[in-house]
């Protein structure tokens, strides 16, 4: 009789069970979620799902307090409502279309939705791991990758996220899509899923410039970033994927313009580039915008120069761009590396930002467990970096308390917790960049 | 009484005496918020409340960007009792930032009108029962008035903090500054693992 195999890589469940399970620990949410809301005046349901779910519904019912689809091709024959009718709905109307089945189905059908694109997300970086980057690593991949994917799946941000009914699940979804595609080396299917990435929330175009690089450096023979690499960079293959993507996302936002007119481009993309969020968060500029908010008709232009520039979107805006695009280009050096070219990409995109509430942070997490078996650090190191990242938060959340529920004057406290958040965060990239070994393969 | 934070619950508690007299009449309590107050509709449908709301909607605004029109909420109601217990989520906006020492922000609110709405047959009541307040289609069925005088309510003014403009230069050095150190360094992390990856991928090849 052969020898039971021994090794924690045999105790670990088959990938299978771990999706049974997650999937059982969502629909129990789920279910709680709908027992807690009807008894509880503090809502388990995030408020955002209730904007959406409005959303919804006045799209089925135009005419509902005057909303109607103002486009330009917005059908004579039949009234289409206006998701932005919905204040505060600030998305794409794909999302309320989505959410459509909320009004005559069940009103949790979007949550259902939301956890199902947990579980595609969690088959998807069990289906990037296993050929693409648990091959160099030890055998066996399959008990490597399935505890890698649950780290995903059985996280508490990520399940609480969509059972609350947060839309993030799906955005998580179209990029995961986006970079097994880029991984398996079809990048016209790449192009057209970054494309609809980026339609449905802005910030993925910046994955755009680490496709186009590794795309450029695949044809380049000798070393380094020269004028051969430059010329790649604007050559044919790159100028398709680029000229498909930005089709995909043109199309996209053109029909949706051409039902719901300036209100979707306003409220879905304008609003973002000129949004002054003076309540606090963990970004530092809270409090310099709070603190600079225009009174009406008042301006700063009897500052100096230089007070005007301390003071300019572009003190923020400037870092980060030139890191999330920058890191792009040098990190994205093969299609292997995309996975933490992303990852990178996306740390310093939210880190950088004038707004950074948690939610965010599930748009860089989600690598980790493709980063995980490159990352050649020690234990120590591991937990010094769990423990930064997640102390600066709770310093700052803590006194974020104080001012929100008891009144306390914190302004000044919580600021410099904000920039006690920067310089955490960023030694922890720093950290987890300095750890990355390359794969094996191109 | 005063409350300290941005979230409140303003409770108001009614004394029904004789509320056999006004049967056929609908109960209201109306609030004149200041702007530094905020009232979210989607919140007060949550909590079963029945009421119209005039003003400003707009909740992301700090004080610096909306007027000095006051907003106004109808509710309605539901007469069970001598004793009628109504609480309404409020929530303020960060106000105009201040100078000196711990500055903060005094919020007086006004004790809300508790009134009967009646019927045409109740002709010795009176036709208003405010002279300020806007026009609510909750009132439409309504055209008499009593207003009820025992009624009590808490809390009547809020405390909050608000921004120092003292910190301003502070501020904007330090948040500029430490950005740009934690973009000085993860630019020079990039370079060096750039480096290392460039290396490592032309061994490979």
């Amino acid at each position: 009789m052969q020898p039971k195999p021994s090794g924690w890589q045999y105790r670990i469940p088959s990938f299978r069970t771990l999706l049974v399970i997650s999937a059982i620990l969502r629909v129990v949410l789920i279910l709680y979620s709908e027992w807690h809301d009807a008894h509880s005046i503090v809502k388990y349901t995030d408020i955002d799902y209730r904007v959406f779910s409005d959303a919804a519904r006045f799209i089925l019912y135009p005419n509902l307090q005057g909303n109607i689809a103002k486009g330009p091709l917005a059908p004579p024959s039949f009234a289409v409502g206006d998701p932005y009718t919905r204040e505060t709905y600030r998305y794409t109307p794909l999302l309320a279309v989505l959410l459509l089945p909320n009004e005559w189905l069940h009103p949790s059908f979007g949550k259902y939705l939301f956890a199902a694109c947990d579980l595609i997300n969690g088959a998807l970086i069990y289906k990037i791991l296993i050929p693409h980057i648990l091959p160099d690593t030890k055998p066996p991949p399959d008990a490597h990758a399935t505890l890698l994917a649950a780290t995903h799946l059985l996280n508490p941000l990520v399940f609480t996220i969509s059972t609350r009914g947060s839309s993030e699940a799906i955005l998580c979804t179209l990029v995961l899509l986006t970079l097994f595609y880029a991984l398996e080396g079809r990048q016209n299917a790449t192009a057209v899923m970054l494309g609809i990435s980026a339609h449905w929330k802005i910030y993925p175009i910046i994955y755009g410039v680490s496709c186009v690089s590794a795309i450029a450096l695949q044809q380049v023979n000798r070393k380094g970033w020269g004028v051969e690499y430059l010329r790649y960079l604007l050559g044919r293959r790159a100028l398709r994927f680029a000229l498909l993507s930005a089709g995909t996302f043109i199309i996209l936002g053109a029909a949706c313009y051409a039902m719901w007119g300036y209100s979707f481009l306003y409220e879905a993309y304008l609003y973002h580039t000129d949004r002054r969020d003076h309540r606090h968060n963990f970004s530092p500029y809270f409090y310099l915008i709070y603190l600079t908010y225009p009174i009406s008709g008042g301006t700063s232009a009897d500052l100096s120069i230089w007070r005007q520039l301390l003071r300019s979107p572009f003190t923020s805006l400037i870092p980060q761009l030139a890191l999330s695009l920058g890191t792009g280009l040098a990190l994205g050096q093969r299609t292997i590396d995309l996975p933490f070219a992303w990852f990178v990409q996306t740390y310093t995109f939210v880190l950088f930002n004038r707004v950074c509430t948690s939610q965010y942070f599930i748009w860089y997490t989600l690598f980790i467990p493709l980063l995980a078996p490159r990352l050649n650090l020690s234990w120590k190191k591991w937990m010094m970096c769990g423990a930064i990242w997640i102390g600066t938060q709770a310093l700052w959340l803590a006194e974020a308390y104080k001012l929100e529920f008891l009144g306390d004057d914190v302004f000044f406290g919580l600021w410099v917790r904000g920039l006690v958040y920067i310089a955490g965060h960023a030694w922890v990239l720093g950290v987890i960049m300095s750890g990355y070994t390359p794969g094996l393969r191109l | 009484m005063q409350a300290k934070g941005f979230h409140t619950n303003l409770s108001t508690r009614i004394s029904l005496h004789a509320r056999h007299e006004y049967s056929a009449c609908d109960l209201f309590i109306l609030y004149e918020l200041p702007p530094d107050v905020i009232i979210d509709s989607f919140e007060l449908n949550n909590h079963g409340l029945q009421f119209e709301f005039v003003g400003n909607a707009n909740l992301e605004l700090p004080m610096a960007g909306v007027g000095n029109e006051a907003g106004w909420v109808l509710v309605a109601a539901k007469p069970e009792g001598e004793v009628v217990l109504v609480d309404v989520p409020l929530h303020m906006r960060y106000g105009v930032p201040g100078e000196g020492h711990n500055p903060r922000h005094i919020i007086q609110l006004h004790p809300p009108t508790c009134f009967w709405g009646c019927p045409s047959s109740y002709k010795s009541l009176d036709s208003t029962f405010s002279s300020r307040s806007p026009e609510f289609a909750m009132l439409n069925a309504s055209t008499h008035f009593k207003i009820i005088e025992h009624t009590t309510s808490s809390p009547l003014s809020l405390n909050i903090p608000v921004g120092n403009m003292n910190h301003i230069l502070y501020i904007e050095l330090g948040t500029v500054v430490v950005t740009l150190f934690a973009f000085v360094y993860i630019t020079l992390r990039c370079w060096a693992v750039s480096k290392t990856l460039c290396s490592a991928h032309l061994k490979m090849q």
